[in-house]
């Protein structure tokens, strides 16, 4: 069976260009990029770090830059919060559990771009709901999104909408590896529910809570789609998270190089995260 | 006090009742297991009494005092589970000494009864290390540790050697007896394995179908099963059952083949019985029932014969290296006091009139 | 379970809150679905009075359906359709012979490679949206199928899924019909993928719903009007000045449905694969 030698890379190719080509190569175009002037026009130019000199002393990336590291120091830990109150819930059999599990994880099915117009008209203060019974219970209407100090938790908000059903169910996994008879032990060791939840279910639950955290913390660095339809970064700049920085830099202002290195920048805590999430996927599990 | 009392315990789950009535009296400092085919309720009847599980109706006490309605933290019992369920996340320290945590306990008596616990069973090097780092007889061990910090009312084990090798398994069992008769606690344990039941035991429940078949002494259960059931369910290889009618002293098949009657014929006459006799009741004799030899199995000390009795396999255990060849025929006996007869449509043991 | 002494209290708080969490998650899909069937002459109902009529129109009409289909959303949908199942049918087979390649051989450079994949499954695609644009263009690719389909078909999760399927077949399996004389070839095409059709439906749903979720990307590889997916043609139309608002909600509504349906068919397999895989 010597044609073997090559049989597994003849299977292997088209998958491994695919992911070389279009997941690798771009890390490498963005590196480059971020060193050149390109424009849009195709001229290319070598500037070294002039890109991220210039980054460093703009104003509008510092401040960036601080909306997104906000958005991410709230964002996370209130999405890992609720799937884990979700999971909670579901976890223990009940009757008619089965309806609400798939309510909960449909917003899955809603694409971001799309669930952010739902909640445009949702929240929007001529045609939507929310903002009659408001008024109606006497709260009064409220801006939303369209609001400087209300639009980056409106956003929060949807993200959350969309995301705490997903993260929920590697949540789920977790507490279903607990085997029952633990619990069961620490019930005739004496344990009331809160201490059980205390003393067995968060500590077992340390790795699937840090994995969620982790791989949340990446998507949310590179948040986009809600920013684009809803906000446009405004209003007053209090939504301009770095993505959308990036994108504006390239599309707007035709500013390849400052785009690509805001594009490295991301790629580069990105990459933190990656190695972060890798230590807690392979840490060697001395307590099975 | 240690004692346990159950009245007329019932246990439904939906429409299927898998408990239908135990009554069981266990006195202080006993060592009762519960033995039975799998799905006979013996883990259920445990996990009734820990308090995992509620009772459908009837009543348990333990030391003088109503549990019935009770959670588990309020009953003083500890239990050794099948898979050992150690907290993953906790040292072996931390294992043991959880439930006086729970408690409030001092830091300072926590830390002493650990380590006397630990001392019984030879954890002292190993109380620091996690779960996942012990070998299966270690965590068997931690599991029992775990129990013995607490010193409960009742020790319950459900199945515990049953994830171990078949060495380990006797290694352990003579550990958890050595256990006992050092602690002196009231011990509940439940067992499928029959050996394990008559070696740890003061007392058996033999368990079927939700009810109690036989309870007594390991060796009176042995030597008169109530029924056939716990006749054939203790010892190993189990024992033989033919069937037949008694006549003139005797027991004929329906092929006419004439077994020894025993003691329990008397005033019996023409009744239709199970006769029951062990493998190593049965011995080669130059007068008696004769059968063909299918298959011998030498084990070592023994000999293992099948043979064909009235058409019917019939296990013979011979003490001995006696050379027995396949295809030929045998003339064997039972002693009258080692012949049992049951009924043969209720299976219940039967006596001889007076 | 422990769940014998609770009281009754915690049954309902949970329940109580359960339902919360589903109206929340419901109201605004319920709430559009309703809209979208409303006359064009009750659009504006919801604020100027609060009430039944907010969620519930006076009479259901499927004008904005209607109308909807006279204008280019019927091609964004096309679009949408076409390069979701292209990207479904080439990543299938893509994937899953690179998953049986890791599975079923041993080679040089495996791990490092298997390493390859699983990194990059955990860079979200958004982050080479912006470099990719720049190669893609340079390609000439920019405003065509082929920049929207292509570079979403290789896909690490789908790998590992896949391997994660096959290593779960004994190797004996494969090698047995080695030495009956079948090629590699025939081994994955009549004995492995048949076996693998969980897999496969998984694998196809998340390859689905990675190009129903995109956003990013199309909007910055294919902004023309005639490659426009739906979610780029709905959010382009949204200016929230607009006179369509009908138009604006069926879009929406029918937009939901088309990753909704799908999702529910095969969420029992989807949930239970992604959960095995996912913390593994």
């Amino acid at each position: 069976m010597m044609s073997s030698r090559w049989t597994p890379f003849l299977f292997l190719a088209p998958a491994l260009a695919g992911l070389l080509i279009f997941r690798l190569v771009p890390i490498g175009v963005a590196v480059g990029g971020s060193l050149t002037g390109v424009s849009l026009m195709g001229d290319l130019r070598f500037v070294g770090a002039e890109n991220f000199e210039y980054l460093l002393t703009d104003p509008q990336f510092w401040s960036s830059l601080k909306i997104t590291l906000f958005f991410n120091v709230i964002i996370n830990p209130l999405q890992l919060a609720v799937a884990f109150a979700l999971a909670m819930l579901v976890f223990r059999p009940l009757p008619g559990l089965w309806l609400y599990r798939t309510l909960l994880v449909l917003p899955m099915a809603v694409s971001t771009g799309i669930s952010a117009v739902l909640f445009g008209l949702f929240l929007d203060g001529n045609l939507g709901p929310l903002n009659g019974f408001l008024e109606w219970i006497g709260v009064g209407a409220q801006p939303f999104h369209r609001g400087q100090d209300q639009a980056l938790y409106t956003l929060i908000g949807i993200a959350t909408w969309k995301g705490a059903g997903y993260w929920m169910l590697f949540l789920l996994a977790g507490l279903y590896s607990i085997p029952s008879t633990v619990y069961e032990a620490a019930t005739i060791d004496g344990a009331s529910a809160w201490q059980r939840f205390r003393y067995v279910t968060l500590p077992l639950m340390r790795k699937p809570m840090a994995f969620v955290l982790v791989a949340d913390t990446a998507i949310n660095f590179l948040f986009f789609a809600p920013v684009y339809i809803l906000t446009s970064g405004g209003p007053g700049g209090a939504t301009s998270l770095l993505m959308f920085e990036a994108y504006r830099s390239a599309f707007t202002f035709s500013d390849i190089g400052r785009s690509l290195a805001i594009s490295t920048i991301l790629l580069g805590i990105i990459l933190v995260i990656v190695v972060l999430e890798f230590r807690l996927l392979r840490s060697p599990e001395e307590r099975a | 006090m240690s004692t346990m009392n159950i009245e007329n315990l019932r246990k439904s789950f939906g429409e299927t009742e898998i408990l239908r009535g135990i009554d069981l009296d266990v006195g202080d400092g006993e060592f009762v297991a519960l033995v039975g085919p799998s799905g006979c309720g013996k883990s259920t009847l445990l996990r009734l009494i820990a308090g995992l599980e509620v009772a459908t109706s009837g009543r348990l006490v333990i030391g003088g005092r109503d549990v019935t309605a009770l959670p588990p933290k309020e009953r003083d019992v500890a239990m050794v589970f099948q898979n050992y369920a150690l907290y993953p996340h906790m040292t072996v320290r931390s294992n043991m000494g959880f439930s006086l945590k729970l408690r409030g306990a001092e830091k300072a008596e926590i830390e002493r009864k650990v380590t006397e616990a630990a001392d019984v069973l030879g954890l002292d090097t190993l109380l620091d290390r996690y779960p996942g780092q012990l070998s299966g007889g270690q965590r068997q061990r931690v599991a029992t540790g775990r129990a013995i910090v607490r010193d409960p009312k009742l020790f319950l084990f459900d199945e515990p050697l049953s994830n171990l090798d078949a060495k380990l398994r006797v290694q352990m069992r003579t550990e958890i007896k050595a256990l006992h008769q050092r602690l002196g606690n009231t011990m509940i344990y439940v067992t499928h394995d029959q050996i394990e039941a008559m070696t740890l035991a003061d007392r058996i429940v033999v368990m079927h179908s939700g009810r109690i078949e036989q309870e007594g002494a390991p060796l009176d259960l042995y030597d008169r099963p109530a029924n056939a059931f716990v006749g054939g369910f203790l010892g190993s290889p189990s024992m033989n059952f033919i069937k037949g009618h008694i006549r003139g002293g005797s027991v004929v098949t329906d092929d006419g083949s004439v077994l020894p009657g025993g003691e329990a014929v008397g005033g019996h006459e023409g009744r239709t019985v199970l006769w029951g006799a062990r493998p190593e009741s049965i011995v080669p004799a130059t007068e008696g029932f004769s059968g063909m030899i299918e298959v011998v199995e030498p084990t070592g000390p023994d000999t293992q014969l099948l043979v064909r009795v009235a058409g019917q396999p019939l296990v013979v255990l011979l003490r001995s290296r006696t050379p027995a060849t396949p295809g030929e025929k045998i003339t064997m006996t039972v002693s009258p006091s080692e012949i049992h007869l049951f009924d043969a449509d209720h299976g219940s043991r039967i006596e001889a009139k007076p | 379970m422990e769940a014998q002494f609770k009281n009754p209290h915690a049954l309902m708080l949970r329940y109580g809150l359960l339902s919360i969490l589903a109206f929340i998650v419901v109201c605004p899909l319920a709430w559009l679905a309703l809209a979208s069937l409303r006359p064009q002459s009750e659009i504006f109902q919801p604020v100027s009075e609060f009430g039944w009529s907010t969620f519930f129109p006076s009479r259901l009409t499927f004008d904005n359906y209607r109308a909807l289909w006279a204008s280019d959303f019927p091609l964004a949908v096309k679009n949408s359709t076409f390069v979701a199942v292209t990207t479904v049918i080439f990543g299938i087979v893509v994937n899953a012979l690179a998953g049986f390649a890791f599975a079923a051989f041993d080679f040089r450079g495996k791990n490092l490679l298997f390493l390859l994949v699983i990194a990059s499954f955990m860079m979200p695609f958004e982050a080479i949206v912006l470099p990719l644009y720049v190669m893609i263009r340079a390609f000439g690719w920019a405003n065509s199928y082929q920049a929207l389909i292509v570079p979403e078909i290789a896909n690490g999760m789908v790998i590992f899924l896949f391997r994660q399927f096959f290593a779960s077949i004994p190797r004996d399996f494969y090698e047995a019909a080695r030495v009956d004389g079948a090629s590699w070839l025939y081994i994955f095409t009549r004995i492995a993928m048949p076996l693998s059709w969980p897999t496969i439906a998984t694998s196809g749903l998340m390859l689905f719903l990675s190009q129903w979720d995109s956003f990013f990307w199309p909007v910055v590889a294919a902004s023309n009007p005639d490659y426009a997916v739906v979610q780029v043609a709905i959010a382009r139309n949204i200016n929230f000045e607009q006179s369509d608002w009908g138009g604006l909600f069926a879009s929406t509504n029918l937009a939901i449905l088309l990753g909704t349906i799908p999702f529910l068919l095969v969420q029992r397999f989807y949930v239970r694969t992604l959960i095995s895989g996912g913390i593994k």
